[in-house]
């Protein structure tokens, strides 16, 4: 944590500097006759060599956002609103073609299960080289490999080039996450969206692949928006974090802020329900209540039914993310107060 | 590698007991082969003599082992309604049914595939459901009405082809070919379709089912993310996870094609190997029998063999351990 408040950009980008910004995204499936909101009016932006935490329970929409993100949602899921630039470029409209040709080239992605998201018929070799040969169709076979083997080395792989001719299922879980960050990695993306990328790793494993990430956003420039549902990784290596709910963004601001002064009710029950380390408490914290299914989002602030300090402004006006303290956050509370 | 490929012909050659001591039974207590050899006219000398001559006066086990002993290099016996050597009268057929089941595998891969790619990326195209209701019918239609029903089109009422025998034939040592002339390519299209309309229906369905069962897995999503082509997305990562169950059932299918070409061997009087074996049982030719059995026995092991070696180049996570 202290490495996240001493580093500069711990203050969101300017957006002209911005690698990704995103403004009011809303992504929905219209599902018969009627359109089901996923995320709605979702802003946010990460700057070069920053490591952007997005954390919420499951559902929250926080996967969805990266899969919007790489032009990979699935059907019949579609942006319906706002915009998304990559580099100052508006990437959300163009055609398939076109979004093809920046995913792996210029966002990488990493997965959840590093078990399963490489192909266990071929070699690791094999489908480094195929990545790189996509993404630089002028190099050589001969190139290819040597730039895999490279990247194996980046990403901590020992006797790179006798591993570049292993098959997945000769690797470790917390190896194969390394071969799938090196894949990431192989179209030198400005970009990389990391999904729960520790979620299904021991926990000695996350640490180093953490370490690994945020290496790699320091001496690559890269920036990563790293989704999980576990605030420990976000302290660990985020330098700032979004926090969703119920598909929007509720809360967003420097890891240190929003940990020690969260601005948002739900934040501050998110924090409140990490148990503390110095005692034993009785009972540990939590939120009352479950988030609401896709589809039965309440009217006004979603989460007002399970907040303790709701009144009627939130049940019928929707806030947006505002500057409230260090953070900014989606609140009444810091918007003029909750009675309508 | 090695230690499978033992186990493997460890129990290739118990099967190969197993289906011999079935197809010695066939041989030596379904009927007398004395009477059958003899007839009823013998007197008591002479059938003392056959007996002897055919060691029926031995053990059973003793019996047993000379028939596997003679069966191993190729020695069935004598057929009792030709009177000649059973190897002889199969060898002369097996071309014909081989000819037939290959073209059969070949047509049925060459379509099945490139038809249940192609519905697995367009579920919902025209084309795919088209194709779609017509495997339906080419796995329900029983084979002896589509062979009949291509027989009334293309011999009775379009006179295109003829419709029974294998046309002319070529020589090439004791294999007779009928892939070298004009009519004899022209003899294989009928048979071929109808043995492989109902494989290349079944091929199109598993190799479909498979791709949307690959598809949804999480490497593919990630294959995506890489940024690669559709085309390698689909025709090299989806694709070859779709084969495995694929070469499986292909393995076993031939070995069916090699049973089902009694059917298609009839209706287009194909002299092959099942049209020996149905005048076989018309005429209870046991030796023939037990060695009609000994052969589908070993085709069915040897193609096994092979799709389990095919497994060890497809598939690496086989190859270790």
């Amino acid at each position: 944590m202290t490495s996240a408040s001493a580093f500069a950009t711990a203050r969101p980008p300017e957006p002209a500097t911005a690698v990704l910004d995103v403004r009011g995204l809303r992504i929905e499936f219209p599902i018969r006759a009627k359109a089901l909101v996923a995320i709605d009016a979702v802003s946010f932006s990460i700057g070069r060599g920053e490591i952007l935490g997005v954390v919420g329970e499951s559902g929250a929409g926080k996967s969805l956002t990266g899969s919007a993100l790489i032009g990979l949602l699935e059907a019949p899921g579609r942006i319906a609103a706002g915009t998304i630039h990559l580099a100052g470029e508006r990437i959300d409209n163009l055609p398939e073609k076109e979004q093809r040709r920046l995913r792996g080239k210029r966002i990488g992605a990493i997965f959840q299960d590093p078990l399963t998201s490489l192909d266990p018929l071929f070699t690791v070799g094999r489908q480094l080289t195929e990545t790189i040969r996509t993404h630089f169709p002028a190099m050589s076979s001969a190139q290819a490999r040597q730039r895999a083997i490279e990247l194996l080395a980046e990403v901590g792989i020992a006797d790179p080039s006798t591993r570049f001719n292993q098959y997945p299922h000769q690797f470790s879980g917390g190896m194969r996450q390394r071969i799938v960050i090196a894949l990431a990695l192989a179209g030198e993306p400005e970009l990389i969206i990391a999904d729960e990328p520790t979620t299904a790793l021991d926990v000695s494993i996350q640490a180093q692949i953490l370490a690994l990430l945020k290496r790699l956003a320091r001496t690559r420039d890269t920036a990563i928006m790293l989704v999980t549902h576990d605030m420990g990784v976000i302290a660990e290596v985020a330098d700032r974090v979004a926090v969703m709910y119920a598909g929007r963004l509720v809360e967003i601001g420097p890891v240190e802020d929003v940990v020690r002064r969260a601005n948002h009710p739900y934040t501050a029950g998110l924090m409140a329900s990490i148990p503390p380390l110095s005692r034993q408490p009785e009972r540990l914290a939590q939120i009352s209540g479950s988030m609401p299914r896709l589809g039965s989002w309440p009217t006004g602030c979603t989460f007002h039914p399970r907040c303790t300090k709701a009144g009627p402004r939130c049940r019928t006006e929707t806030p947006v993310l505002k500057p409230a303290g260090d953070t900014e956050a989606s609140c009444f509370l810091h918007q003029g107060g909750v009675e309508g | 590698m090695i230690s499978l490929l033992a186990t493997r012909l460890t129990s290739v050659v118990l099967v190969m007991l197993v289906v011999s001591g079935l197809s010695f039974c066939v041989f030596n207590f379904l009927g007398d082969p004395v009477n059958n050899i003899l007839g009823v006219n013998a007197t008591l000398e002479q059938r003392e003599e056959l007996r002897v001559a055919l060691g029926l006066d031995q053990p059973t086990i003793v019996q047993f082992w000379r028939f596997v002993e003679r069966a191993a290099v190729g020695d069935f016996g004598v057929s009792y309604r030709n009177r000649q050597p059973v190897i002889d009268l199969m060898l002369v057929r097996l071309p014909a049914t081989l000819e037939l089941v290959l073209a059969a595998t070949l047509t049925a891969l060459l379509v099945g595939i490139p038809m249940g790619i192609y519905t697995a990326l367009r579920p919902r195209g025209l084309l795919s459901r088209v194709v779609q209701l017509v495997s339906l019918l080419g796995i329900s239609m029983p084979q002896f009405l589509i062979g009949m029903l291509l027989i009334l089109v293309f011999s009775v009422e379009l006179r295109w082809l003829s419709a029974f025998g294998r046309g002319e034939t070529v020589q090439i040592g004791w294999w007779t070919t009928g892939l070298l002339t004009t009519s004899g390519l022209k003899a294989l299209i009928m048979p071929t379709i109808t043995l492989a309309v109902f494989q290349i229906s079944m091929i199109m369905r598993l190799v479909r089912g498979e791709m949307l069962e690959v598809f949804r897995a999480d490497f593919i999503k990630f294959t995506r993310a890489r940024g690669l082509s559709d085309r390698a997305v689909y025709l090299t990562h989806a694709l070859r996870n779709s084969l495995l169950p694929v070469i499986t059932v292909v393995g076993l299918q031939v070995g069916s094609l090699i049973a089902f070409a009694i059917v298609v061997e009839a209706v287009f009087q194909w002299p092959g190997m099942g049209l020996l074996i149905l005048q076989a049982i018309e005429f209870a030719d046991f030796p023939v029998m037990a060695a009609y059995l000994a052969f589908v026995g070993f085709s069915f092991v040897t193609i096994n063999l092979i799709v389990d070696m095919t497994y060890l180049l497809v598939d690496p996570r086989m190859r270790v351990k």
